[in-house]
């Protein structure tokens, strides 16, 4: 079987395509909303801890497993240790939740395409807030009230998972050769945006408030979770994507060298998109009047009010500006949802031996069809529950499990053996103590500590019964993929 | 920009910037045969 697997085309392939998988919304849109809503600068300290003690670890990991093994996430855990078949499922069932609301955020940068074309999201503050969070959203005002269908953004939905089934149904090969494309084009475009953002007025307190660290949040258990949340969501790790991608690779691929190069690329990328948000940010507070935390209280939409006020203030060429950001979006957005829909099409095909040619438009119908209650004027908040819950929560826990699978059953030296014997940069025995101990033991204590709190007082705003729904899907989602691991599979 | 935001900024891309610049230039150094340009 192994061998008649697909391969890339070149080892820059898979570089750009895993850098690919990793640039996506989660840089753009994001991180400079978890950023805005954990405080800014103080959110840093645990995103740049989270990014070295589990980020760039377990990408190496996950990258080890995949080639080691060659298969699927469910496969592959099922070769390292036979019991650990559903850790693999509970992944791929994490990460297929994930691409239906992920299709939902570009289904808006569909929609802000087409409008770019005549700004027509207004010229103020109050103005671009008003027509994302009443005009295109239509907002109902609660989760409870999910209020009917929003039909731009089911037109954008349909519009996005035909993108997504397009750009997929080729093959790694042609995946390859759509990421050079798609990876390249954004940095052009975030460069000039953050070049208008620090040339706005009032650009140093929106900088001042991003980069200014506050130690005092290293004891809030939220802050940490939302880092490493955030660090798993944008390295796309726990979803399965990094096992398949490296499963479709040579035997004797660097895996030390590939994991560091796109863990540092993506995290520096989400980095400088900060720079554009936040400064843009800080015009928008002086020119509003309020501090950069009261600019808006719609954190999860705020690259969707941030980046139209920057492109309404380029000097010329605004509406072409503006078509080609969006456009920067798609292509971000398209990347990422391919890596989470892949993982899902490899999994049900690896298993049962089904044939790609028909798993992959199932499973994209399957995807429109339940994200369509994200399209209703409701949806907003089910975004944000579902993706604080499965993005949180869902992450944290699989790599939690991968990291005791990796590092107590199978053995973290005898991996990092095998790592070492493939890789040109040799890790050291820093990565089984990170593995075994830093990496669980900081996963685990913050998501015990959350989950409590989370039970005492709900998350955010909404009321304590969506914290429950909440809990509810993750616990489903358990449910399934133990189910998934007991089926017979058509393909050992 | 105040003090500390400066301290952040240089100790942020001097991990992010430095440490991709330093893996790119390990990894083009490699001595390994590249089996996928051998492919190509």
């Amino acid at each position: 079987m192994a061998e008649d697997r697909e391969r890339w085309g070149s080892r820059s392939s898979f570089i750009f395509a895993a850098v690919g998988a990793a640039i996506g919304l989660g840089n753009v849109w994001r991180f400079p909303y978890i950023t805005y809503q954990n405080g800014g600068g103080a959110f840093l300290i645990p995103y740049f801890i989270a990014l070295i003690t589990a980020g760039i670890p377990l990408m190496i990991l996950e990258y080890a497993v995949g080639l080691k093994t060659q298969g699927a996430p469910p496969v592959a855990l099922k070769k390292i240790w036979k019991k650990a078949e559903w850790i693999g499922w509970f992944a791929i069932l994490i990460v297929f939740v994930l691409a239906t609301y992920y299709a939902t955020i570009m289904s808006w940068a569909v929609n802000y395409f087409y409008h770019s074309f005549t700004l027509a999201w207004g010229r103020t503050g109050p103005e671009i807030n008003n027509f994302f969070n009443n005009i295109l959203l239509g907002k109902s005002g609660s989760p409870g009230i999910l209020g009917g269908i929003q039909w731009p953004v089911l037109a954008g939905l349909a519009i996005t998972w035909i993108l997504i089934y397009l750009a997929l149904f080729k093959g790694v090969k042609t995946l390859g050769k759509i990421v050079y494309f798609t990876v390249g084009i954004p940095w052009l475009i975030l460069i000039i945006m953050v070049i208008r953002g620090l040339t706005l007025p009032g650009a140093i307190d929106g900088l001042n408030f991003y980069l200014t660290p506050d130690f005092s949040v290293l004891l809030n258990p939220r802050v940490w979770l939302a880092a490493y949340g955030q660090i798993f969501f944008t390295l796309s790790l726990a979803m399965g994507t990094l096992i398949v991608y490296a499963s479709y690779l040579p035997k004797d691929s660097d895996i030390t060298a590939n994991a560091f190069i796109t863990s540092l690329a993506n995290c520096g990328t989400s980095f400088f998109a900060g720079f554009a948000v936040f400064s843009t940010l800080g015009y928008l507070a002086q020119s509003m009047g309020v501090t950069v935390p009261e600019v808006t209280t719609s954190g999860l939409g705020l690259a969707f009010v941030t980046y139209p006020t920057a492109i309404n203030l380029l000097p010329v060429a605004s509406q072409l500006f503006g078509a080609l950001f969006f456009l920067l979006l798609l292509t971000l957005g398209i990347d990422s949802a391919f890596s989470q829909v892949e993982p899902v099409v490899g999994s049900i095909a690896d298993k049962w031996g089904f044939n790609k040619k028909w798993v992959l438009p199932s499973v994209c119908i399957f995807g429109f069809i339940v994200g369509i209650p994200f399209t209703t004027r409701g949806g907003f908040y089910w975004v944000d529950i579902v993706d604080h819950f499965i993005a949180t929560y869902g992450l944290t826990l699989v790599g939690f499990l991968e990291c005791i699978v990796i590092g107590y059953v199978f053995g973290a030296s005898e991996i990092r053996g095998y790592i070492n014997s493939v890789s040109d940069v040799r890790i050291g025995p820093w990565w089984d103590v990170f593995i075994k101990f830093i990496t669980p033991i900081v996963l685990g204590v913050s998501f015990v500590m959350q989950l409590i709190k989370l039970i005492q007082r709900g998350y955010g705003a909404y009321p304590i019964w969506t914290a429950f729904t909440g809990i509810g899907l993750l616990i489903v989602l358990l449910i399934l993929s133990f189910v998934f691991s007991k089926r017979k599979g058509g393909n050992p | 920009m105040n003090t500390s935001a400066i301290v952040m900024l240089v100790f942020a891309a001097v991990i992010l910037y430095g440490g991709l610049v330093y893996y790119m230039v390990k990894a083009a150094k490699g001595k390994r045969p590249k089996h996928e340009e051998e492919r190509e």
